[in-house]
């Protein structure tokens, strides 16, 4: 099973781009363990959209980060286009992953090098993964900082001038450098502001349509979710306890923790 | 003290101390003139809080919210300077004495920040940091004070370190802190921000109870219209420094007339209601040492003309009386 030829599960569009088989995973603490996530079984296919619902301390992270070749499960496994990450050596874990599924995090501020410009912020996973010649990756830079609405100057800037919305579009624009299949997005808009945190989510959009990105996004916020995810996961405690298609959830929750953190959310109360 | 500034402010008319607000900040600018010069990082802002109100103060980051907060509390740092005048229950803070201040930002003010991890003491329980301020004067024990928060098993949380509690806890023990003294206001500045949505749901609640039982001003302090039409009588609207807009909250999120707060909610209506494409303002906020001169929301805003390199005032606008705006060219005008 392990083996099944990552060329043939490349060209059958159905084919899901992640296999997550029931994933357990315990955390070593004082004196025992806490189980981050308990059986969980995901799949995800090109183009698709998956949302991951939780609170703090769900597990939402550590499906997603076990996902990335992060965190490795106590029990289970994980399969892109068929082959176990775990099964693999690190390298050739690092060499698949690295280039198919990229990463956005929460806050730009901590997870770009603010030393950086933002060109050499865009071009490092090229150079380090080879790809392309010196001009090419040059040119390429400009072209994801324009896809991502930024000017192609703004390469000379420094990372750490740019406002928190630039971050996060540089963050993605270094994501989509690599061309990957899938992103991985934890909590991508939530260090923004409101008048921000809409343009962001609008490219989000506009890429994953025009790429056929796939896109696995974990978030607190049910509306956030509901915008760019076609299927979610509400997590809690580990355990995944509702899935289906977002809007169906959302106007028809079942499980009482959904339906809790669907009622929590803020509400603009406007009388017209 | 009569403050007259003969722009047709409502504040040209001289304070009368029976009727004074609880809280009056008027005409204040704060600017840092090491770090950003001459640029005013608070411009000109407005705010009254009467006894027992609650008011919302909107914006986003780097809106100065939080330093309108500091103001109030007569928090600012040395390197701040400061024109315009804080009153607190119709004295001016700086006409006060030591002794006088001292009592006002200890006895008179209460404040909850946002993340209750770095504001609590992480070497103390928090019973002793509880009882360490009812020992200047409390009409509550410590043991009552965490019951009025909500927080059942006292004895356990009396002695926890503030990294054995959960992000709620925390915050319900900040809360309990900041009411120990009895103050006549609390400013609470994005106080559910670090928490997840259900239990900031609670804590917002709890917020709102106690400030019915004990009849508090609360100066909520959010970036978050959704929250703040669940708690704020009264709202001001805060950009780069400015007031823009400031009214009671339902007329506000109803009708709203500053550009920049009616884009704020269109987004937030966007994302409620999950349109195709979601609405957003251009653009981005400033940094102080960029902000512009006249309207500081001009370069993002649809309605702006060159009239609006002029500073536009705060003003009484329509005939309630109610609602204040700074805007040439508000929404819902024809012209």
């Amino acid at each position: 099973m392990h083996d099944a030829s990552p060329d043939t599960s490349r060209t059958d569009p159905a084919a899901a781009l992640f296999d997550v088989r029931n994933v357990t995973v315990d955390y070593a603490s004082r004196g025992g363990y806490t189980r981050a996530l308990r059986d969980v079984s995901l799949q995800i296919r090109p183009g698709q959209a998956i949302g991951v619902i939780g609170e703090s301390g769900s597990g939402k992270t550590t499906l997603s980060r076990s996902m990335l070749g992060l965190i490795e499960p106590t029990r289970g496994h994980v399969l892109y286009r068929g082959r176990d990450v775990y099964a693999m050596g690190s390298i050739s874990r690092f060499r698949v992953l690295s280039r198919e599924a990229a990463m956005v995090f929460q806050d730009p501020r901590s997870s770009l090098n603010p030393r950086l410009s933002a060109g050499a912020v865009v071009r490092d996973p090229l150079t380090v993964l080879g790809i392309g010649t010196r001009q090419q990756r040059k040119a390429k830079v400009g072209e994801l900082l324009e896809s991502v609405g930024l000017a192609a100057e703004l390469a000379t800037r420094p990372v750490r001038a740019l406002s928190g919305g630039q971050l996060q579009r540089l963050a993605l624009a270094r994501a989509l450098a690599v061309e990957p299949s899938i992103i991985v997005a934890d909590e991508p808009t939530s260090a923004l502001d409101v008048s921000v945190q809409a343009q962001v989510l609008n490219l989000f959009q506009q890429i994953r349509a025009r790429r056929h990105l796939a896109l696995l996004l974990v978030s607190h916020d049910v509306r956030v979710v509901r915008f760019l995810a076609d299927h979610v996961l509400v997590m809690c405690d580990g355990d995944v306890v509702e899935r289906g298609a977002t809007e169906q959830i959302y106007r028809d929750p079942h499980h009482d923790y959904t339906k809790a953190l669907l009622a929590a959310a803020p509400r603009l109360r406007v009388q017209a | 003290m009569t403050v007259t500034t003969g722009s047709g402010t409502p504040w040209s008319v001289p304070a009368d101390a029976a009727t004074a607000p609880l809280l009056a900040v008027r005409e204040l600018c704060v600017r840092f003139p090491r770090r950003y010069g001459d640029v005013a990082v608070l411009d000109r802002v407005d705010l009254t809080i009467d006894a027992g109100e609650v008011v919302a103060v909107v914006g986003e980051s780097g809106c100065g919210k939080s330093l309108l907060g500091l103001a109030a509390a007569d928090l600012l740092p040395r390197s701040a300077a400061v024109t315009g005048t804080v009153a607190f229950d119709g004295q001016d803070v700086r006409a006060m004495s030591r002794r006088e201040r001292r009592q006002m930002r200890g006895a008179g003010i209460g404040v909850v920040y946002q993340d209750a991890l770095t504001s609590l003491n992480p070497g103390m329980s928090a019973g002793a940091q509880l009882r360490q301020v009812c020992k200047l004067g409390s009409s509550s024990s410590p043991e009552e004070l965490l019951a009025s928060v909500g927080l059942e098993d006292t004895e356990r949380i009396m002695r926890a370190r503030p990294y054995q509690l959960s992000g709620g806890q925390r915050q319900r023990v900040l809360i309990a802190i900041a009411l120990a003294r009895d103050p006549q206001l609390v400013i609470a500045d994005e106080p559910t921000t670090a928490l997840d949505v259900t239990i900031q749901k609670h804590v917002v609640e709890l917020l709102r109870s106690l400030q019915r039982s004990r009849n508090f001003a609360l100066m909520f302090i959010s970036h978050d219209l959704a929250l703040v039409s669940e708690l704020a009588t009264r709202t001001a609207v805060m950009y780069a420094g400015q007031l823009v807009e400031s009214g009671p909250t339902r007329d506000i999120l109803a009708r709203p007339r500053h550009p920049y707060t009616a884009g704020l909610l269109e987004s937030s209506r966007s994302l409620d209601e999950c349109w195709p494409t979601l609405a957003s303002i251009p653009g981005s906020v400033r940094q102080p040492a960029d902000f512009l001169a006249g309207c500081r929301f001009r370069d993002r805003c649809g309605n702006a003309t060159e009239r609006c390199a002029h500073r536009p005032v705060l003003e009484v606008d329509g005939t309630a009386g109610e609602r204040y705006l700074a805007c040439f060219h508000p929404v819902g005008t024809e012209t």
